[in-house]
């Protein structure tokens, strides 16, 4: 590629440990002294290795994968979240990083306390997102419920109150995990036409979804991972047959 | 000290964050409740309450002063339990956050510090008029209490700081913490006067009960009108000593909270 990629993976190496004493106390502990397990046996496994690929601006890249192949450890990595333990990830652009942002409602403050308090954990000013306010909570439906508390709330109103939010709080480089789909068909076909205005801007989109449907829809570069490594990349018509295939 | 310097920038440039999970955590702790914040007054209130009936009237001990000297020391005491008893959980508790943005996670440390402080100078509230009603000492001595709450902030951040990474690797800690921050109490001088220790310990008791010197300097410049003696500078050591450890120890291990959470 000419230009310089936005999201570069070198070698990437994540590695997780499986210690003993993760989740230890006590009772861990004593087991393991009289089992006589050397504290020194602690497995580790790689939730990505060896991974190489490359995204320009403006792509839109579809991670493809079972369930526990690594494309969620792949996405915090981006985000930052994680450190490479072997190679690099560069990435040369602001990440807004909304994995499973409904999870993160406080359900005792009402919905526009959450959207305040979720745009500034993400890293947003009080005044961009001030400046955003009104979009977000058109684009959710919620009218007056965004006055209310958030337990007050259907799952799909949250739903739809987190894709508001991650829509209209982007940065550079948007990670989109399973958050599609939300909310009754009137509302996803709002969200998609949004979806594909997005596509058509300049912002990058990495996007993590078991489902194939998703991904042949909008992005247009695929990668997908098997167990930690890269097993193919490439543009998503040829993927999308080779993974339908396997 | 690069670690010190680097959490206090990182803190710095998302001091709106720390303002905003202040004023949420506030919100949800207060709100729905009929009384309000007028519990964060009532609280203080009642526990002091419930220590003057027990020393006063059912073991009949203490002198005339004593609801107060109690109150000045178990004000503070309140403090540290609150904040150190939540940030030996807080990574637990905030793990979804931890693993969805990335931002400076001493904030979170910092912000349990911060409602436990704000607790304290509300029960500061309840403790005033009681210094009056009790007759304590007013002198100029009592310009040192923001002194004395600037070094017990830094002692409790850099105790948290400490004890939020341990609380990560050692679940078991959460109810360790309990048993302990109960057995330094009443190892302290809150509930009794210093003056109850024998005279040849005092001097090794003050200097190595940080909680000591602590509760013996509010006493003296709330109650006794005293300035601090130079034991305080035993608890100035420990919150230095804290301070570094806890921010070398959690910047090391910060990288890795997102995985073992």
């Amino acid at each position: 590629m000419e230009t310089n990629p936005i999201i570069e993976a070198k070698n990437l190496g994540i590695k997780y440990k499986i210690s003993r004493f993760k989740r230890s106390s006590v009772m861990n502990l004593m087991k393991t002294v009289a089992t006589r397990n050397s504290l020194k046996s602690n497995g580790e496994f790689w939730g990505l290795r060896n991974l190489n690929f490359e995204v320009q601006k403006g792509d839109i890249l579809g991670v493809l994968g079972k369930n526990g192949s690594g494309k969620s450890t792949l996405l915090r990595t981006i985000a930052g979240i994680y450190l490479p333990d072997e190679g690099e990830m560069n990435v040369n652009g602001t990440v807004s990083s909304m994995l499973t942002l409904s999870s993160g409602f406080k359900e005792d403050l009402t919905g526009v306390e959450n959207i305040f308090l979720i745009g500034v954990v993400t890293g947003f000013t009080e005044k961009e997102i001030k400046a955003k306010f009104a979009e977000i909570v058109e684009f959710s439906e919620l009218e007056d419920f965004i006055y209310q508390p958030v337990k007050s709330y259907s799952s799909g109103m949250k739903a739809r109150l987190g894709f508001s939010i991650a829509i209209s709080l982007k940065r550079d480089i948007m990670l989109v995990d399973e958050i599609l789909g939300v909310g009754d068909f009137k509302f996803r076909e709002k969200s998609r036409k949004k979806m594909i205005e997005l596509i058509k801007s300049d912002i990058t989109v990495v996007l993590v979804s078991h489902n194939s449907e998703t991904i042949k829809e909008y992005s247009n570069k695929c990668i997908w991972i098997h167990e930690g490594e890269l097993k193919a990349a490439g543009e998503t018509d040829e993927m999308m047959k080779l993974y339908l295939d396997s | 000290m690069k670690s010190l310097i680097n959490q206090i920038k990182g803190v710095l440039s998302r001091i709106d964050l720390a303002k905003y999970l202040m004023q949420t955590d506030l919100k949800v702790r207060y709100k729905n409740k009929a009384l309000g914040f007028l519990w964060a007054v009532l609280d203080p209130f009642f526990m002091m309450l419930i220590y003057i009936i027990l020393v006063s009237f059912v073991f009949k001990k203490g002198d005339a002063q004593y609801p107060v000297l109690l109150f000045s020391a178990l004000l503070s005491y309140r403090w540290f339990v609150f904040s150190t008893g939540n940030n030996v959980a807080v990574l637990v508790k905030n793990s979804k956050l931890l693993q969805t943005v990335k931002f400076p996670f001493s904030i979170l440390v910092m912000n349990e510090v911060n409602i436990g402080l704000f607790n304290y100078l509300l029960g500061l509230i309840v403790l005033f008029p009681m210094l009056f009603l009790f007759n304590a000492t007013f002198s100029l001595n009592l310009l040192w209490l923001p002194v004395i709450i600037v070094v017990q902030y830094i002692f409790t951040i850099g105790f948290g700081l400490l004890l939020s990474v341990a609380g990560l690797y050692f679940r078991d800690l959460q109810n360790i913490m309990l048993f302990l921050m109960r057995i330094v109490l009443y190892l302290s001088p809150a509930l009794y006067d210093i003056a109850l220790i024998p005279a040849k310990f005092q001097h090794i008791y003050l200097c190595l009960n940080p909680f000591a010197s602590l509760f013996d300097t509010y006493k003296n410049i709330l109650v006794r009108g005293l300035p601090p003696n130079g034991y305080f500078l035993v608890f100035v050591g420990f919150a230095i000593v804290f301070l570094f450890l806890g921010t070398y120890y959690f910047t090391k291990k910060e990288h890795n909270f997102a995985k073992d959470v």
